[in-house]
């Protein structure tokens, strides 16, 4: 529940009119790959479809491409989890910084292939990658508080 | 702390999951590109998503909103001044217009030529850019529910801005003059030669194509659409001529042109609810092209 609103909220704050700016981050990313990074039992790859499908359709691409971009980062990350848990904070950065690359540019690749028109460029995969690493902390920081409030009050 | 071991280890469930769901994906896009059959999930989700587009966009609207409340008195007296003064010249040239419109109507009228189709127009306001590394696009805060149809075009005071290239029943998603592909035929205001004009891509120039290469033509002409297309009305600014380079043999010149329009910094613009006139030529296929197998590309 609390994984679905997260991601849902970080959704709204991709909503705000930004621009079309090569920089822009993805806000969903570093929330996604919180949950499957801590979380790995409790994650939904339907859950992050359709919240690829939503993307999609609010930056007007390609029906399916953030889907699958989403779907596969996640389960990439899934497997390297367990192995990350043990790693250092900076290898752990290091891999997270790779799935954010990996995610950005399965996305661009294929609109890449499936459009015609499409003005490839490295920037739209590598600073909104370097942004995405730069919020990771804050994120982890973040929610990390907000998992222990909640579990606070449960009991 | 103790976990447990990913089902993944355990189950191969979540692997079958991510192949059917990446193939789920791929013939979503096939469907969407190829097909553009998927537009009624589109806009199911488009729907749910509407209203908090509505919401998310409301605090840069307050905002702008703020920047207007601080804006000090002076320069309101200064625009309230100039804004009278813009008044007064329209009312003058509307009074004229009239006129000539009326005068047009007669002349055309004897000389038999097809009166041109009238259009109204309505106000919308730019919601939000959508974060698209292939394309510029604005979405708009209006839709089919206001009688918006595909491919109308889109302007704002200065000129044209685009045209519609997906509906929803709310918003509508406009591609402007910048995009790569997007052409509108026009007409030099000033000899009436016509062309038509091509976005290059972001932030790079328009290109002027299809037009003489002795023709003539000079840096600071205007461009207006000409109408011939049936999708744009006649008449309208679009671009202005910043760079000509003339080749030496007969290849054509290269020919730049900046859009009259700010796509960036608007922030309301109009949709022209322009249809075109019915008798439009509409070409009848020979049998014998329809079947493809007896049709040849002639080069």
């Amino acid at each position: 529940m609390s994984m679905t609103m997260t991601l849902l909220f970080a959704f709204m704050i991709n909503m705000l009119p930004w621009g079309n700016h090569p920089w822009i981050p993805d806000f969903i990313l570093p929330v996604l790959l919180y949950w499957v990074l801590f979380f790995p039992e409790k994650i939904s790859l339907i859950l992050f479809f359709l919240l690829g499908l939503m993307m999609d359709i609010q930056t007007s691409c390609p029906l399916g491409l953030h889907a699958m971009g989403y779907v596969v980062g996640s389960v990439v990350m899934f497997f390297w989890s367990r192995k990350l848990l043990t790693n250092s904070p900076l290898g752990q950065l290091l891999v997270v910084f790779q799935i954010f690359l990996l995610i950005h540019s399965i996305i661009n690749i294929i609109f890449w292939l499936l459009v015609p028109s499409f003005f490839f460029s490295v920037s739209y995969i590598l600073f909104p990658a370097v942004i995405e690493l730069c919020l990771w902390p804050l994120v982890r920081k973040v929610l990390t508080h907000l998992g222990t409030f909640l579990a606070r009050r449960k009991l | 702390m103790f976990r447990s071991p990913p089902a993944l280890f355990n189950t191969g469930a979540p692997v079958y999951k991510t192949l059917w769901l990446v193939a789920i994906a791929i013939l979503l896009m096939v469907l969407d590109l190829k097909y553009q059959s998927a537009d009624q999930i589109r806009s199911v989700i488009q729907h749910l998503l509407h209203p908090v587009q509505i919401l998310v966009s409301q605090p840069g609207k307050i905002m702008s909103s703020w920047g207007d409340d601080l804006m000090t008195m002076r320069t309101m007296k200064e625009t309230i001044a100039e804004q009278k003064n813009s008044i007064r010249d329209l009312t003058l040239l509307s009074s004229t217009s009239e006129n000539l419109e009326s005068e047009n109507k007669n002349l055309r009228k004897l000389l038999q030529l097809k009166e041109q189709s009238p259009y109204t127009s309505i106000a919308a306001e730019i919601i939000y850019n959508p974060i698209n590394p292939s394309s510029q696009k604005i979405v708009i805060s209006r839709g089919k529910k206001d009688g918006i149809l595909l491919g109308m075009p889109v302007a704002n005071e200065a000129g044209i801005i685009g045209q519609v290239v997906r509906l929803y029943d709310d918003v509508a998603e406009v591609a402007v003059l910048e995009e790569k592909d997007a052409t509108i035929p026009v007409m030099v205001s000033r000899s009436g030669q016509r062309g038509v004009v091509f976005g290059a891509g972001r932030a790079a120039p328009l290109e002027l194509r299809f037009i003489s290469n002795f023709g003539d033509l000079d840096v600071g002409d205007y461009l207006s659409t000409s109408g011939i297309d049936g999708v744009f009305p006649p008449g309208i600014p679009v671009a202005i001529i910043t760079k000509i380079e003339r080749a030496l043999d007969n290849s054509g010149a290269q020919i730049s042109c900046r859009p009259l329009a700010d796509l960036n910094t608007s922030k309301h613009l109009i949709v022209l609810l322009y249809r075109p006139s019915n008798d439009a030529p509409n070409p009848i296929v020979p049998e014998s092209i329809k079947n493809k197998k007896n049709f040849k590309r002639v080069n």
